[in-house]
């Protein structure tokens, strides 16, 4: 039988996996759009505009790595779920907010600047690294996000 | 389908400002040996949609240059998002369709060589509104101002008046889509700018022709920052005190200091280079705000500030003087 404990550990799981995924979602729609506008005009930039694209799509995988370690702690995929008690699992989903807040802020403004920096390769397609590094900033908050919940995650005595 | 989104219009923006003649390349038409070289020079660059130097003769510069403005009139309506605001941008070009057509009825004849695609009006709809003399279909201020100009045209023929009249509706639709769509961006801005200009330019012309102030009132346009009492008690100041009369609203130290040097120079030309160069600035401060309409307007502008600076280089080209280019985007 699930317990509460339980459950809120399954509520971490899923934000950390969902929010993240939204954020993502959005700034790689977000750098897709203006791939799409740049690429209609110019086929030729199809392969600098993939990477661009493509930088933003990591936050849905730290907010999924982390759901995988909380299922997997918790016994889903070997399946023997254990019954955690309420604080064991209220602090599972507060271990997962920092990837679910930081993937889904990150990932929208990640998406903002591979944007801007799809249009920076546009114009001068030799600064496509320096586009690449000024998006790759933004990805530092996803992982220092990432490695909070990894911490808090694997923290949690079960 | 073209995305109605930012993000894939500016992508395709930045790619098309790619395309735009370079300070290099109008420097080398500029200083080309003849006007066939300078054309060489200009269709080697794809301006005007490739079209080869055998296709034309320099003579039909101006073909060119109204392809080429063709095709990015046509771009930026295919891709913004925003179709409402960028229109207003394009207005420009069915008041001069709707002038052009109205004086070729009076004369009785055609005149499609001097008719440009890319405004906000079908051709075809402007031709049979002018013909049938029915502007039942026309946005309200266009209709009241050219059913306006059929009665006076009945009297009597005077193209200023009708000039003046298309252009008051031109702002007074421009006002009416800003205060419906609330907008308070740089294309507000740069209208109200625009339109405080002219105003004030329509001042120091009427002060020069010793007209009343009666007859500037029909000519002031909406959409500006000051008011128009202001400019028509402006008619009645000395002229030292012109500039500081009129430094009212966000821009008026701009007309105003446009106005002193004016007065000090005598010059005419400054007041139009001047506001010019201050309508640029406004599409400047927006050219990076990349998620908004700043950008595509700014190619829009950009391309129309290089068909004007083609035109006075092949103009000085052909009366061979020098060449001084207008104000540029980049």
């Amino acid at each position: 039988m699930l317990t509460l404990g339980t459950a809120l550990a399954f509520a971490g799981a899923a934000i950390a996996a969902a929010f993240a995924g939204v954020g993502s979602a959005i700034g790689v729609g977000i750098a897709g759009q203006a791939g799409s506008g740049v690429i209609s005009e110019d086929p030729d930039k199809f392969g600098n505009v993939l990477v661009l694209q493509a930088l933003p799509g990591t936050q849905g995988i730290y907010g999924l790595l982390i759901a995988f370690i909380i299922v997997l702690n918790i016994g889903v995929i070997d399946g023997n779920i254990k019954e955690l008690s309420t604080y064991q699992g209220l602090s599972l989903l507060f271990a997962a907010l920092p990837i679910a807040i930081g993937g889904l802020m990150s990932g929208i403004y990640q998406g903002k600047v591979a944007a801007s920096a799809i249009y920076l390769s546009a114009k001068r397609p030799e600064e496509t690294g320096k586009g690449i590094i000024l998006t790759a900033m933004v990805e530092t908050y996803a992982v220092l996000a990432l490695l909070i919940s990894f911490i808090m995650v694997n923290g949690v005595k079960l | 389908m073209p995305q109605a989104s930012y993000e894939y219009a500016v992508g395709r923006v930045s790619v098309l400002f790619t395309k735009m003649l370079d300070a290099s390349q109008i420097r080398r038409i500029s200083e080309a040996a003849s006007e066939a070289e300078a054309l060489a020079l200009l269709l080697e660059t794809g301006y005007g949609g490739n079209l080869s130097a055998g296709q034309i003769n320099t003579q039909e510069i101006d073909y060119v240059i109204r392809a080429q403005l063709q095709i990015s009139r046509q771009k930026i309506w295919e891709l913004t998002p925003a179709p409402e605001l960028t229109s207003l941008f394009l207005l420009q070009v069915d008041v001069h369709n709707i002038k052009t057509l109205l004086k070729a009825r009076l004369l009785g004849v055609d005149a499609p060589d001097v008719l440009i695609e890319g405004g906000i009006f079908p051709l075809d709809f402007l031709h049979d509104a002018i013909t049938n003399k029915y502007y039942g279909d026309m946005p309200s201020a266009f209709r009241v101002a050219m059913d306006k100009i059929e009665v006076e045209l009945q009297h009597n023929v005077d193209p200023l008046r009708f000039s003046a009249e298309l252009d008051g509706a031109m702002f007074k639709h421009i006002k009416t889509v800003l205060d419906e769509k609330h907008d308070n961006s740089f294309v507000r801005e740069y209208f109200g700018l625009m339109a405080d200009f002219q105003n004030a330019r329509s001042v120091v012309r009427s002060r020069l022709l010793h007209w009343e102030a009666d007859k500037l009132k029909p000519l002031l346009l909406e959409c500006g920052d000051i008011e128009h009492s202001l400019f028509l008690e402006a008619m009645e100041t000395p002229f030292e005190q012109l500039g500081a009369k009129l430094n009212h609203g966000k821009h008026g130290k701009v007309i105003s200091q446009t106005i002193e040097e004016y007065v000090s120079t005598k010059d005419p030309s400054v007041l139009k280079r001047k506001m010019e160069t201050a309508l640029m600035n406004v599409l400047r401060g927006v050219k990076w705000d990349t998620f908004t309409l700043g950008p595509i307007i700014g190619y829009l502008m950009a391309r129309e500030a290089e068909a004007k600076a083609l035109r006075v280089i092949f103009g000085a080209k052909r009366g061979g003087f020098e060449a001084e280019l207008p104000e540029l985007y980049a």
